[in-house]
C-alpha cells in the first residue's frame, strides 16, 4: 500500500479536487483506493456523495483498538471508498496531542489498511501543523497543488523549510494548479527555475469551469468530463504520480466469482 | 450482515439486465453501467485427475489479460492463480508456484486438454438511495457454454452476484432477502464447470482407464459378456483419436489396456461365444497389440528416460542425450506407423464388426455351451481354476526360483487380474479387496523381474546399435552399460522378494478368501 498525501499550507489551490479526481483514475486503473478526507469542511466527502460524519471519531485518535475499516463508506465507483471527513476534525491537532507519539498517529491507523487497499489518498487541511507532520511522516510522496503566483512559491518555501528542520524524508511533488495561461504572472512564475528542494511535474492543471463544476455534479471531472482540457490534465497528472511513486500494479484480472 | 451467496443467485433465463434493472426500480433506483467480456475455459487430463482429486483449473480472460487458476470444485477460494498467455498443455510449461506443483503432481504424464469453453458477459449495476448514491453493486453475469463437439453455444443459467459497498450493509442485506426470499432465486453453485459441461452433453468424470461394469449374478453369460466387451471396446475407440495425434502417452497406454483386456475375456471365459468369432477376434486384436507395441516400448523408455538419467552419477547424466535423441528419432518414426496403422482400412473394420458382432441380436454360428448359464457361476469356476493353477505353478516356482516359471505365473496372475476386475460386480466387495491387494502386490513384484530384464535387453540392443568405431559414442555406450547392470540388479532384487510376495498370496486367509468367493458360489457349469 502506498500513502499519498495531497496538501497545501493554502487553502483553494485545487487540493480536493487532485486528491478526488487522481484517486478515481487510480481506482479505474484497477487499484484498490482508499481517499481519506481529513479537511473539516468535507469537501471531498461531499464530492463523493457521503454523510460528513463519523461514529466515535474522537475515539479514532485515542482508541488504540479503533477500527479505521469500519467507517469507511463505499463510493459510487468499483474500487473507490471513502474515508469521510467529521466535523470533530477542527480539533485534530489537540486529539492528536494526547497521543504518546503524536506525529505518528496517522501512519499507526493506516497501517493495518493495507490488508484491503493498494493507494491512499490523503485530502490535507490547508495550514501547518501536527496534522500536518502525521501526513508529512505517513506519506510515501507529497503531491503539492501549486498556484504560480508568488505567494503560492513562499508557501512552497515555507513547507521545504519546515520538512528540512523536522528531517522529513517524504519526496514532494509539486505541480501547477489553476494555470490561467493569459496571465503574464503564471507564465513567469511558471518559467523561473524554482526551489532546487522539491521536484515540479510536468503536468499542469488549467483554471477550468468543468472543475468548478465538481459541485454541482459531485463526481470527479475524470468521469463526467474524461475527455475535456482538466479531464486529460488529470490522468496526464495520475500518469506522472504513479510513475514517481512506483510499485502501484494494479490487479491483472477483473473481479469475477470463478 | 446476512451471508450472501458468494456465487450469486442463478436467475430464470428470461431474466434480463434491463428486466432486473427495472425489477429494482429502474432509472434512479438502478444504473445500468459497463459491460464486459470474459470467457474462461476450464482444463483437465482425459481422465480427470484434477477434478478427480476435487480440483479445477481454469484459464480467465478478460480484455487484454489471461489468469489460470486453481480451485477447489465445492469451493469459492482460488487456491493459487497465475498470469498465463497461450494454452496450457503441459505441467512443465506452468509458472513455477503451488498451481505447477499441484498440476503436475496429479497429471503425471497426462497432457492438459480443454474440456469447455464459458464465453459470458459480466453488467455491473448500481443501486442507488434516495440522494442518488451508490449503496450496492450487483453483477449480472449472462454465459454460455462452446466445445468443438457442439454446433451452437449452449445457454447457462445468468446469474446475479451482490457486491457489497462499504459502510451500507443494511441495503445490501434488504436485496438478498428481496432476491432469495420474494424472488425465490436459488444461490448459484460454487462449480461453474458442471453446469458448462453437462450443457454441451457430458459430465465430469465421463472418461475413466478404471473397468467399471455392473453385472448381475443371474445374468445368462452371453450377455454378461457383450457388456463387458461393449464397454472395453468405447473405452479403445475413445482413445483412437489421442493415440493417433500422440497428445499424450496414455491415450495408447489405455487403448492397449483395453486391447489386452479384450483378448484375455475372449480367451478366458470359455463357451460363452461361439468358437469361430472367439477365433477370429483373438487373431484381430492380437495385431492391434502387434501394431502398437513399438511405439509403446519407446513411450516407457523416454517416460523413464528422466528417472535413468537421475539414477546416474552426475558426471555421467549428459552421456545420455545421443540415446535420448535417438529415442526421440525412432519414436517419431513408429508414432507415423501407428497413426496410419489406426487410419487403415483393417483397424476401421475390426472396430466396425465387432461391435456389430456385439451389437447383434443373434450370433452367427454354434451357440457357445454356457451361453445361456449365469455368469456368476460360469465365471467363479473359471476364477477358482485359475487360481488353483497359480497356486500350484507359483509354488513350484518358488522352489524352482526358474526365471521362466515367474514368466509363466505372471501371465496367469494377469488373466486371474482381469477376471476379478471385470466380474468385480459380482463379489462381495470386502471380501475382494484382499484378494485383489495381495494379487497385485504380486504382480507388481513378477512385473518387476519381467520389466528389468525386458529393460536391460533393450538396452543392450541399443547400445548395440552404436557405431563403436566412434570414439565420440563411448560415453554413451559406457552410460546404457550403467543402466543396464542397474535393470538387471534391479531385476535380482525383485528375484530375491519373489517368495515372500507369493508367501502372502498363498497365505491361509487369502486362500480361504478365494474358496468364499468363489469355489462353486452358483454351483458347477458342469
Amino acid at each position: 500500500m502506498k500513502i499519498v498525501g495531497v496538501y497545501n499550507i493554502k487553502g483553494g489551490v485545487g487540493k480536493t479536487a487532485t486528491a478526488v479526481n487522481i484517486a478515481h483514475l487510480a481506482a479505474a486503473s484497477g487499484l484498490r483506493t482508499l481517499i481519506w478526507d481529513l479537511d473539516p469542511q468535507a469537501a471531498a466527502t461531499f464530492y463523493l456523495r457521503v454523510k460528513p460524519k463519523i461514529k466515535r471519531s474522537k475515539a479514532m485518535l485515542r482508541d488504540k483498538k479503533y477500527d479505521l475499516d469500519g467507517v469507511v463508506k463505499g463510493s459510487d465507483f468499483t474500487d473507490l471508498d471513502l474515508l469521510p471527513a467529521d466535523f470533530s476534525y477542527r480539533n485534530m491537532d489537540l486529539l492528536l496531542g494526547e497521543n504518546k507519539k503524536p506525529a505518528l498517529r496517522l501512519l499507526k491507523l493506516l497501517r493495518p489498511m493495507s490488508e484491503h487497499y493498494d493507494l491512499v489518498v490523503l485530502d490535507c487541511p490547508p495550514s501547518i501543523s501536527l496534522v500536518s507532520e502525521n501526513i508529512f511522516r505517513a506519506a510515501d510522496a507529497l503531491l503539492l497543488p501549486t498556484i504560480p503566483t508568488t505567494l503560492s512559491l513562499r508557501t512552497m518555501e515555507q513547507l521545504l523549510d519546515f520538512m528540512e528542520g523536522h528531517d522529513l524524508k517524504a519526496p514532494v511533488y509539486a505541480f501547477y494548479s489553476m494555470v490561467d495561461r493569459r496571465k503574464r504572472l503564471h507564465q513567469d512564475v511558471m518559467a523561473s527555475p524554482g526551489d532546487p528542494r522539491c521536484a515540479v511535474l510536468e503536468t499542469t492543471i488549467p483554471y477550468a469551469t468543468e472543475v468548478e463544476r465538481m459541485g454541482l455534479e459531485r463526481r470527479p471531472v475524470t468521469d463526467y468530463a474524461p475527455r475535456s482540457t482538466a479531464g486529460r490534465a488529470y490522468r496526464q497528472l495520475w500518469d506522472e504520480i504513479r510513475d514517481k511513486v512506483g510499485g502501484l500494479r494494479p490487479r491483472r484480472v477483473a473481479s469475477l466469482p470463478f | 450482515m446476512t451471508d450472501l451467496p458468494q456465487h450469486g443467485f442463478l436467475l430464470p433465463q428470461a431474466m434480463s439486465v434491463d428486466r432486473l434493472a427495472a425489477l429494482l426500480g429502474g432509472d434512479g433506483a438502478c444504473d445500468v453501467d459497463d459491460s464486459a467480456a470474459f470467457s474462461l475455459r476450464f482444463f483437465d487430463s482425459f481422465d480427470w485427475r484434477l477434478y478427480g482429486a476435487g480440483l479445477t483449473l481454469l484459464q480467465l480472460n478478460v480484455a487484454q489479460d489471461s489468469e489460470l487458476r486453481l480451485k477447489p470444485v465445492d469451493g469459492a477460494e482460488v487456491l493459487d492463480a497465475a498470469a498465463f498467455d497461450g494454452t496450457p498443455q503441459w505441467p512443465a510449461e506452468l509458472p513455477p508456484g503451488a498451481l505447477h506443483d499441484r498440476v503436475a503432481e496429479l497429471l503425471d504424464m497426462r497432457v492438459l486438454l480443454p474440456i469447455v469453453e464459458v464465453q459470458g458477459t459480466a453488467t455491473d449495476l448500481r443501486v442507488l438511495n434516495d440522494d442518488a448514491k451508490t449503496v450496492a453493486r450487483l453483477q449480472y453475469l449472462s454465459m454460455n457454454s462452446h466445445a468443438p463437439s457442439v454446433d451452437e453455444p449452449r445457454s447457462l443459467w445468468p446469474r446475479v452476484r451482490l457486491l457489497p459497498v462499504k459502510g451500507y450493509d443494511s441495503a445490501l442485506d434488504e436485496l438478498a432477502r428481496f432476491f432469495a426470499a420474494d424472488q425465490e432465486w436459488p444461490a448459484a453453485p460454487a462449480c461453474l464447470l458442471d453446469e458448462a459441461v453437462a450443457a454441451i452433453g457430458r459430465e465430469p468424470g465421463d472418461y475413466s482407464s478404471k473397468l467399471d461394469v455392473s453385472l448381475k449374478p443371474d445374468m445368462p453369460a452371453l450377455d454378461a459378456m457383450r457388456k463387458i466387451f461393449l464397454t472395453l471396446l468405447d473405452t479403445l475407440e475413445r482413445n483412437v483419436d489421442g493415440t493417433r495425434a500422440n497428445l499424450d502417452s496414455e491415450f495408447l497406454h489405455d487403448l492397449r489396456v483395453a486391447t489386452r483386456r479384450t483378448r484375455s475375456a475372449l480367451s478366458q471365459v470359455k463357451r460363452v461365444l461361439p468358437d469361430a468369432i472367439v477365433d477370429e477376434y483373438k487373431q484381430r486384436f492380437a495385431w492391434v497389440g502387434q501394431i502398437t507395441g513399438q511405439t509403446r516400448d519407446l513411450d516407457v523408455f523416454l517416460l523413464e528416460l528422466p528417472r535413468y538419467r537421475d539414477s546416474l552419477p552426475a558426471a555421467m547424466r549428459g552421456d545420455l542425450d545421443l540415446l535420448q535423441r535417438r529415442l526421440e528419432d525412432a519414436h517419431v518414426d513408429a508414432q507415423r506407423t501407428l497413426a496410419d496403422a489406426l487410419d487403415s482400412a483393417p483397424f476401421r473394420a475390426l472396430l466396425r464388426d465387432w461391435r456389430r458382432v456385439l451389437e447383434a441380436e443373434s450370433l452367427p454360428g454354434e451357440p457357445g455351451w454356457f451361453a445361456d448359464l449365469p455368469i456368476k457361476r460360469v465365471v467363479s469356476q473359471r476364477i477358482w481354476r485359475l487360481y488353483r493353477r497359480v497356486i500350484k505353478d507359483g509354488r513350484a516356482a518358488v522352489h524352482s526360483g526358474e526365471p521362466l516359471a515367474m514368466h509363466e505365473l505372471r501371465k496367469d496372475c494377469k488373466k486371474l487380474r482381469y477376471l476379478i476386475e471385470f466380474f468385480r460386480s459380482l463379489y462381495d466387495p470386502r471380501l475382494l479387496k484382499g484378494t485383489v491387494k495381495t494379487l497385485k502386490a504380486l504382480l507388481d513384484n513378477l512385473g518387476e523381474f519381467q520389466d528389468k530384464e525386458v529393460q536391460a535387453l533393450h538396452l543392450r540392443e541399443l547400445a548395440a546399435g552404436f557405431d563403436l568405431g566412434d570414439a565420440a559414442v563411448l560415453p554413451n555406450v559406457l552410460a546404457i552399460g550403467a543402466l543396464a547392470a542397474d535393470s538387471l540388479r534391479a531385476q535380482e532384487a525383485a528375484h530375491g522378494r519373489f517368495s515372500d510376495c507369493f508367501a502372502t498370496f498363498d497365505s491361509p486367509r487369502n486362500r480361504e478368501r478365494y474358496k468364499a468367493l468363489f469355489k462353486s458360489p452358483g454351483g458347477s457349469t458342469r
